[in-house]
């Protein structure tokens, strides 16, 4: 419930500039094309965005970079995108996932938050939908990085 | 009468049982002649014959598919005309009646619930009791009065003619006393076994229409799903596009009508997909502030391009409902995103969540009440000719290419399964109110649905994406 909260909270507050252009973003999903599409929505709308098709890929570019927050499909040949979600996030505590799904659902979204994602969006969804999730979940993710450098013995979203 | 389909094992044990006990009491009627204390109406190999008979008639009923709703009535009034005649003419001690008690406790026990057990255990004890009184009361004084204690063997020739007509109205009365009470008797577990068939087949309905919902459900959740995912990259890409063209211009126009198409596609799986899902979740105990919270997260983009607010009055102390937590989630957000549309020119949605007694107090079980959830809007209303139509299946208000009709359809039936109540009130100019009330109190699904449920559930572990 921390969470919802916590959204609440941000709800009100304005968005910051800064965080558009600096915030570097990785779009996991087995369908390319899929996954390219997200990637042009994201790059107009100013983000950096790097893609992969499949949950291997995915890791090996987080070995190489470090993400703000990830866009990951539920449904991947490999591996779900639960399991992707928490391989993420033992390399990179502090990275946020939204978790996509075509089989969208009330549960699956609570499932999903429960074991650590974010936000989850249902396919398909409106262009202008998936930038406010983003840019959103952007501004706690700013948020829950100024709480845990006033209080980093706090427990975090990852122990949930 | 119904006829009663025996699929179930229950009414065949029973019948099976039935014979194997009156093979038993024949038998002891048969050893008991042998030891001199039966009565001379029955002898020998007549006996014999009798019980094989009977023996054989419950035998072959209880492998019968189909028994017609006399047969079983008709089974018991043979009986208690029987057990009647056989406690009327035995004349012996208590002992020799305990087939007919071992009958009706083994039907009892098969048939009946431990806590209906008991009354027919009660009621046999009963009569073992009154027959102890019959036995020791009556009998006794006589027997001694006739100079013969052992009451076990020959005690009818011993007795004096008017002693002995003494005891023919005893044992007259005694033929009546049994055959009233195990009439009674087998009265309550016909009904009970009736009732029981009557679940059962409910059951076995319900269950099979479960099946075919969960049959459907995974179809239209593959559907959906394969569509799902091209529909997403059309609409994705057909935005994109969008944004690159010049507004007002004819390509435009042409994809903004494309665009239209696209989105009630989407609309239409959506609702299916919807309308299939909450069929396949389970039943758990749903809190109601939570769910609204989910459905303001939901609608909140949307709220927001109207400009529309939301109030908020929700008890802090809800309890908490069974139900579908998909369902629930699906009835507040239909209604809300309902409310949302009504106001396209910005309102005011209000939103409250009430604990409420139940006013009227017919029994103990109905000091619990429910729920009382409102969902308001400030929008323009809906005429009442249209308001008798609301919750019909594909009608729809919103016009072409927004709604498809089936969400309020969805809402009713939802709230149906619930055993909740839905209502709506509106005023031309004023607005919309929905008001629905979800019971408390543990009754708003039936328990048999748990069970069913664990069935469904092995089929489908869990609600999953399904694999490719």
């Amino acid at each position: 419930m921390t969470l919802k909260a916590k959204k609440k909270k941000s709800q009100g507050k304005k968005p910051r500039k800064n965080l558009v252009g600096k915030a570097h973003l990785l779009v996991v999903d087995d369908e390319a094309d899929f996954a390219k599409m997200i990637q042009k929505i994201l790059t107009q709308a100013g983000y950096r965005v790097d893609a992969a098709t499949s949950a291997t890929q995915a890791i090996a570019l987080q070995r190489k970079h470090s993400y703000d927050l990830a866009l990951v499909d539920m449904r991947m040949p490999e591996m779900t995108g639960l399991e992707l979600l928490q391989y993420l996030k033992v390399r990179d505590k502090k990275i946020f996932v939204i978790i996509m799904t075509a089989y969208g659902s009330f549960s699956v979204g609570i499932e999903s938050l429960r074991k650590g994602a974010c936000d989850y969006v249902a396919k398909p969804f409106k262009n202008k939908s998936l930038k406010d999730k983003v840019e959103e979940a952007l501004q706690r993710r700013v948020q829950f990085l100024e709480e845990q450098r006033v209080m980093p013995q706090r427990s975090t979203i990852d122990e949930l | 009468m119904p006829s009663i389909e025996t699929n179930s094992q229950s009414l065949k044990t029973l019948l099976r049982a039935r014979a194997v006990c009156l093979l038993l009491m024949f038998l002891l009627l048969w050893w008991a002649e042998d030891i001199g204390s039966a009565p001379a109406i029955l002898k020998g190999w007549e006996i014999w014959v009798l019980g094989i008979v009977f023996g054989l008639i419950f035998w072959v009923l209880g492998k019968i598919k189909r028994i017609a709703g006399w047969v079983l009535p008709a089974v018991f009034l043979v009986d208690s005309c029987l057990i009647g005649l056989w406690v009327s003419v035995s004349g012996g001690p208590v002992s020799f009646y305990m087939p007919f008690f071992l009958l009706i406790l083994v039907s009892a026990i098969m048939v009946l619930t431990p806590r209906k057990a008991l009354f027919v255990i009660a009621g046999i004890l009963a009569i073992f009791l009154m027959t102890l009184y019959l036995d020791f009361v009556w009998d006794i004084p006589l027997a001694f009065e006739a100079g013969k204690i052992n009451f076990i063997s020959g005690m009818m020739e011993h007795l004096s003619p008017k002693l002995r007509e003494g005891l023919y109205m005893q044992q007259a009365l005694r033929w009546f006393f049994f055959f009233i009470l195990t009439l009674i008797l087998c009265a309550l577990l016909m009904r009970q076994v009736w009732a029981r068939e009557e679940r059962l087949r409910v059951r076995e309905k319900t269950l099979e229409q479960k099946r075919h919902l969960i049959q459907m459900g995974e179809l239209t959740g593959r559907v959906a799903h394969g569509v799902n995912t091209p529909l997403g990259l059309i609409s994705g890409n057909l935005e994109l596009l969008m944004s690159e063209t010049r507004k007002g211009g004819k390509t435009y126009k042409q994809l903004a009508q494309i665009d239209q198409y696209v989105q009630r596609a989407i609309h239409t799986v959506r609702d299916i997909l919807d309308y299939s899902r909450q069929t396949m979740s389970e039943i758990k105990a749903v809190s109601l502030p939570q769910v609204i919270q989910a459905v303001i997260g939901a609608v909140q983009s949307k709220l927001k391009k109207v400009e529309g607010k939301l109030i908020l009055d929700v008890d802090s102390k809800l309890p908490e409902i069974m139900g579908y937590p998909e369902g629930i989630f699906q009835v507040l957000l239909n209604l809300v995103e309902n409310a949302v549309d009504s106001i396209p020119q910005g309102g005011l949605i209000t939103l409250s969540a009430k604990f409420e007694y139940r006013s009227m107090r017919l029994s103990v079980h109905d000091q619990r009440g429910g729920i009382r959830l409102v969902v308001r809007d400030t929008g323009k209303g809906i005429p009442s000719d249209e308001l008798k139509r609301i919750f019909e299946p594909f009608y729809s208000t919103k016009g072409f290419g927004k709604g498809t009709g089936l969400g309020l359809a969805i809402v009713k039936r939802i709230m149906d399964e619930h055993k909740g109540e839905i209502t709506v009130e509106s005023r031309m100019g004023e607005g919309t109110v929905f008001t629905l009330l979800f019971p408390t109190d543990g009754l708003g699904i039936e328990e048999t649905n748990k069970q069913d449920d664990f069935s469904y559930n092995e089929l489908h572990p869990q609600e999953k994406e399904p694999p490719e």
